[in-house]
């Protein structure tokens, strides 16, 4: 796909950022553009999460910037979920002491009218209808992979233009994986929605991404496209 | 029988006082993770004002009690704005520890300045309700120790309302759970903080213009509350507010009936002979486990 007519819809531009005086990623520079699904993949510790908070707004940048839809973001989250950004953490991704129906209730808040939220919970009730038959059980008693669609589906409730995804199918059994992934490209299908994705299986990230971007020891060391990454038969050289 | 009935009046009403005071003080720990101990001070603090602006300045009663919220509910807000934040900012990682000496610190300065402006040994009182009482079985209450306890429960009972039913009870379990995942989701766990403190802050308030007009108002009136606050506190962790308000009321009627049959002393005992046997649980609760688990298997080999 090519995308030289359009603007990106996230563009972060030379970010370097990191916790106290470290650097956990260095002048990093991607885009991804609108209904597109870009990875992010890299070795333990490279800085994959760090990029995803710094564009979520949960760490400042030391430097670069982070533009949404041809806006500057800053570091404030709340700003940024008004603007239409998600982030799924990798864990302790749902409250698990509240019910379920709580966790859906908290999310939903953030809608800009009781409308959108209503249109994307039944979205989200299409797609992982497991979770709104356990509305009143704890999110902590779900199962790994109904708290990663919970999870999901508290992120979708302000109905997004972007989800970034950490991880999304650690601990999850290979179905679930994969059911995860193709609600994931039904919304990428029927809604537009774009996504950023870290995740360490090349497996089930091609199911969604076209481009993957790669990152070692803080700094992005390249860019594959998923039939690039599809002709490999190791990938780990690359990390 | 009617020395009893005395007796558990009294305890019902100290018990409505520690289950509310234990329900405020549980939220502002296990919601911002502030070992708030000056709670008691606001709580004096109110009281004092209150009782002060009606006794000695010859306010209207119900002027007196608007001072002395506003003072109560203020002064909390204020320690968490300007000491407790500060603290957070500068001390990562002993914050628990800072706030609590922090908080000891505001009791100590802020009894010490109340001594200075009431004078030496101020004591101050005000009249919420006629000094009349209801006969009940030829038990007498008295319409201040009644109006203590429906007080209290009304507040408990909102309490769990807004802790249960409305959307800022759900950011206050959110928050108690994971701030920074509350934050991912769009709430600030610091505006919530501070909305928790204001609440309990309030809450103590009322509290402490109720001792007001309960007995005696002085300076030193909030140091024993926070003890009990906190001992309802951990043992209803975990529990519903209107458990938490039977708890007070169990603690409140344990300790009474203690010291009419024992005296004062073992009374002020009781509750640290619950919070030193609720302590020594939680500390021998993977021994006992371990112990029961080894009584078991011993008894399934001797099979």
């Amino acid at each position: 796909m090519t995308h030289a007519a359009d603007a990106p819809i996230l563009d972060v531009a030379d970010v370097t950022a990191g916790y106290g005086g470290r650097a956990a990623i260095r002048g990093i520079s991607i885009q991804v553009y609108r209904g597109e699904a870009v990875g992010i993949m890299g070795h333990n510790g490279a800085g994959k999460t760090t990029l995803l908070n710094s564009v979520f707004g949960a760490i400042r940048p030391k430097s670069g910037t982070v533009m949404f839809r041809q806006e500057m973001l800053s570091p404030d989250r709340r700003a940024n979920i008004r603007k239409g950004l998600a982030l799924v953490p990798a864990d302790s991704f749902v409250f698990a002491s509240l019910r379920v129906r709580d966790n859906l209730e908290i999310a939903r808040r953030n809608a800009s009218s009781a409308s959108v939220a209503d249109e994307a919970e039944s979205t989200s009730r299409e797609l992982f209808p497991v979770v709104f038959e356990r509305l009143n059980q704890l999110a902590g008693s779900l199962s790994g992979g109904e708290r990663r669609m919970l999870s999901i589906a508290m992120a979708l409730m302000w109905q997004p233009s972007m989800l970034l995804l950490d991880e999304p199918t650690v601990g999850l059994a290979p179905a679930v994986a994969e059911r995860v992934f193709d609600a994931l490209k039904v919304l990428m299908q029927t809604r537009g929605l774009s996504i950023l994705c870290v995740e360490q299986s090349v497996h089930y990230l091609l199911r969604i991404a076209e481009r993957v971007y790669i990152i070692r020891n803080g700094d992005l060391v390249g860019e594959e496209t998923a039939a690039a990454l599809l002709a490999r038969d190791e990938y780990w050289d690359l990390f | 029988m009617t020395q009893y009935g005395f007796v558990l009046v009294d305890g019902i009403t100290s018990g409505a006082t520690y289950a509310l005071a234990g329900a405020a003080f549980g939220l502002v720990f296990f919601v911002t993770g502030r070992f708030h101990f000056a709670f008691g001070l606001f709580y004096g603090a109110a009281g004092m004002v209150a009782a002060w602006s009606a006794s000695y300045l010859g306010w209207p009663t119900w002027l007196a009690v608007l001072l002395g919220l506003a003072v109560g509910t203020l002064g909390g807000v204020l320690s968490e704005l300007l000491v407790y934040r500060a603290l957070d900012r500068r001390s990562t990682g002993l914050t628990l520890l800072g706030v609590f000496i922090a908080s000891l610190g505001l009791v100590v300065a802020g009894e010490a300045l109340m001594s200075l402006v009431f004078n030496q040994e101020p004591t101050f009182n005000i009249t919420l309700v006629p000094f009349e009482d209801w006969r009940i079985d030829g038990v007498a209450v008295p319409y201040i120790k009644a109006t203590d306890i429906i007080v209290c429960w009304v507040l408990l009972l909102a309490l769990s309302v807004i802790t249960g039913r409305t959307h800022f009870g759900r950011q206050m379990k959110a928050v108690e759970a994971n701030p920074d995942l509350s934050a991912t989701f769009g709430i600030d766990p610091k505006r919530v903080g501070l909305a928790v403190f204001a609440l309990i802050s309030f809450v103590g308030a009322v509290l402490g213009i109720l001792a007001a007009g309960t007995t005696t108002a002085s300076p030193q009136m909030g140091d024993s509350i926070i003890i009990y606050a906190i001992v309802v506190a951990f043992l209803g962790r975990g529990r519903s507010i209107l458990a938490i308000g039977l708890i007070g009321e169990v603690l409140g009627i344990v300790e009474a009936l203690v010291g009419y049959r024992f005296g004062q002393l073992p009374q002020s005992l009781v509750v640290f002979v619950i919070l030193f046997a609720f302590v020594v649980g939680v500390a021998y609760q993977p021994v006992i486990r371990r112990l029961r688990l080894s009584s078991r298997s011993s008894t399934r080999t001797a099979r």
